[in-house]
């Protein structure tokens, strides 16, 4: 017998919305319950049906778990408003919320999303006070020229030995297809890009390529972020940040927002790098180990109280205090 | 659109079922039988707006997940085709009891083509019409192609990626066996898609049966012909489009190819 029920649910305006609820079995409920996002356009299952198992593993650890699709988004209707992507996301985030605190009796809540989950987790704790805690996979990177250039270094030290980094670059595949099958248009292609520096100061394509999502700059500056982190931190809120192998391979001193490297603010969140798991979890073994991470941090602050803050070895205690709830701020749009 | 779990208490399946639309129901319902792992996840978009075409066209259809995938209960590691088979015949009845519908017409792609030829066959079930999208005729090439891809989804998924991975898997047969792009693959799954081949598949009589396939894909346009020439009433219809059923949803493939669903929602009223 397992130890979660699951049930379908609908809600937000006209019933748009749809997702999958989690509980605990047979257990009475507490007031504190989990989001689930979407990444990307994958609907609720998440990618390799992480967020299936993520919610089930949650629940059965005590914490209900919502995983539901933004509108427009899975089996979620379109919205009828104008709203821009990002504010509409926070409605929709917030609607979930109001249902799990009218029809479930829960108040404070924890947010978990992957890439652009992560970005909308971050903007929904941002918007609602009821958000006590928010782990974020592969959120935005604030990344120094210094570790651009390290990163690039390593893989140009790969490149010869190794055919899979050679592949993962597309003016490599075209030459190999233009010279060895007369393709022509890679033949163009090539052609095209001699004109074009091989060391630019910022992401090129290839790198833009290997992380979904890293080559779109990130949505505010690294000062906003820190400040917006910090006014989470502030307000009480548990903030994790988790880092997939898949930008770089190896990581120092907070390497994925190394432009805010000296910030108070790594003294009270959770910075974690995963050199053995990528973008979405890939494999079973990545799998494991991110929901078993993801459960110690929810665990963590669903019986450590309203507040968290990372100790000096990275595990996570109780803040003292709760500051007191700050006005909801206006939602980050892209 | 609502959200059902339905079927015995041991083995409920999550679904969901799209009324028909419009003043005139049609007498004619659409069971949708998803693909397995990341193709279903892949297609999911594609099976909902065509679920809500033909609903439009006044059509009952449900589109629902297997055991142990999706969002029914069970985990990856509990999925097997005989299972997956009687799904889909507690899927037909569910979709019969909901709707009234007199006729009802299966479609599957990929893998989900596959399980509805086997579960027509089994004795006492009625379909009326099968349309089916690049069914998966030979298991062990199926398996050997999401290994192959499953290793290419690491390497891009890495900024290093291990040259050991490509190595073992063409060096050990044993190796990444056992998953496929995130999604489990148990011992005994893969003992049946090893069986599952083109001539142990075979096409139920007495049902109209269309088989959709890429124009280049001899092996399925063969297949189609011996059955025809066995006596059943199926016929090949080539078409190509541009979902990759094993790509990432973004990257420069379609989710819902419009020439694809034009094709398919067409066999599905007719």
């Amino acid at each position: 017998m397992s130890d979660f029920v699951e049930t379908t649910e609908l809600f937000g305006e006209a019933e748009n919305l749809f997702g999958m609820l989690a509980v605990p079995a047979g257990a009475r409920l507490g007031d504190i319950g989990c989001l689930v996002l979407n990444t990307g356009v994958n609907h609720r299952i998440g990618p390799h049906r992480i967020n299936v198992k993520t919610a089930r593993r949650l629940a059965g650890a005590g914490i209900p778990t919502l995983r539901f699709d933004l509108a427009g988004i899975g089996d979620s209707s379109a919205a009828r408003s104008r709203h821009d992507f990002r504010t509409q996301a926070v409605e929709d985030m917030k609607s979930a919320l109001d249902h799990l605190q009218s029809r479930h009796g829960l108040r404070r809540f924890l947010v978990f999303g992957i890439c652009s989950g992560a970005e909308n987790a971050l903007a929904v704790a941002l918007a609602d006070p009821r958000v006590v805690g928010v782990l974020t996979f592969d959120g935005p990177m604030y990344l120094t020229r210094g570790v651009r250039l390290e990163r690039k270094l390593r893989r140009m030290a790969a490149f010869p030995g190794n055919p899979a980094v050679r592949a993962s670059y597309p003016w490599w595949r075209d030459l190999v297809q233009w010279l060895g099958q007369r393709d022509a248009a890679a033949g163009r292609r090539t052609l095209e890009r001699l004109h074009l520096p091989m060391f630019a100061g910022g992401p090129s394509a290839d790198e833009g390529a290997i992380f979904q999502g890293g080559d779109t700059a990130p949505v505010v500056s690294a000062a906003e972020y820190e400040r917006r982190l910090l006014s989470l931190v502030d307000r009480g809120v548990a903030v994790s940040l988790m880092y997939s192998a898949t930008y770089n391979a190896r990581d120092r001193h907070n390497g994925m927002l190394s432009q805010l490297r000296g910030s108070p603010m790594f003294d009270r969140v959770q910075y974690r790098f995963w050199p053995d798991v990528d973008h979405t979890a890939t494999t079973l073994a990545m799998q494991a180990k991110l929901l078993t991470a993801v459960e110690e941090w929810a665990r963590g602050v669903a019986l450590g109280g309203p507040g968290l803050r990372p100790s000096s070895a990275g595990s996570i205690v109780p803040t003292l205090a709760r500051s007191p709830d700050r006005e909801p701020r206006a939602p980050a749009t892209v | 659109m609502k959200p059902l779990l339905f079927g015995p208490p041991s083995r409920r399946l999550f679904g969901l079922y799209h009324a028909p639309e419009g003043p005139k129901p049609s007498d004619t319902a659409v069971l949708l039988c998803a693909p397995m792992g990341h193709e279903a996840l892949r297609s999911h978009r594609f099976y909902r707006v065509l679920a809500i075409r033909l609903a439009r066209r006044g059509m009952a259809v449900l589109r629902f997940d297997s055991h142990g995938a999706g969002d029914s209960p069970g985990a990856d590691e509990d999925g097997e085709l005989e299972g997956w088979r009687a799904d889909v015949g507690e899927a037909d009845r569910e979709l019969r009891a909901r709707s009234g519908a007199k006729r009802v017409i299966w479609f599957g792609a990929r893998l989900g083509a596959s399980l509805a030829v086997q579960a027509a066959s089994v004795p006492g079930t009625q379909v009326d019409k099968l349309v089916l999208w690049e069914p998966v005729l030979d298991g062990a090439a199926y398996l050997q192609a999401l290994r192959e891809r499953h290793v290419k989804e690491l390497e891009w998924s890495h900024a290093l990626p291990d040259a050991g991975w490509r190595r073992a898997m063409l060096r050990d047969p044993d190796a990444f066996i056992d998953e496929a792009f995130g999604f489990a693959i148990s011992p005994l799954l893969r003992r049946q898609l090893l069986a599952l081949t083109p001539t142990d598949l075979v096409l139920p009589s007495g049902a109209e049966i269309v088989v959709v396939a890429k124009p280049d894909d001899r092996a399925t346009q063969g297949w189609v012909a011996q059955q025809a020439a066995a006596g059943r009433h199926a016929r090949w219809l080539a078409l190509a489009h541009s979902l990759i059923w094993t790509s990432n949803p973004f990257p420069n493939n379609a989710m819902v190819p419009a020439d694809a669903l034009q094709q398919i929602a067409g066999e599905l009223s007719e």
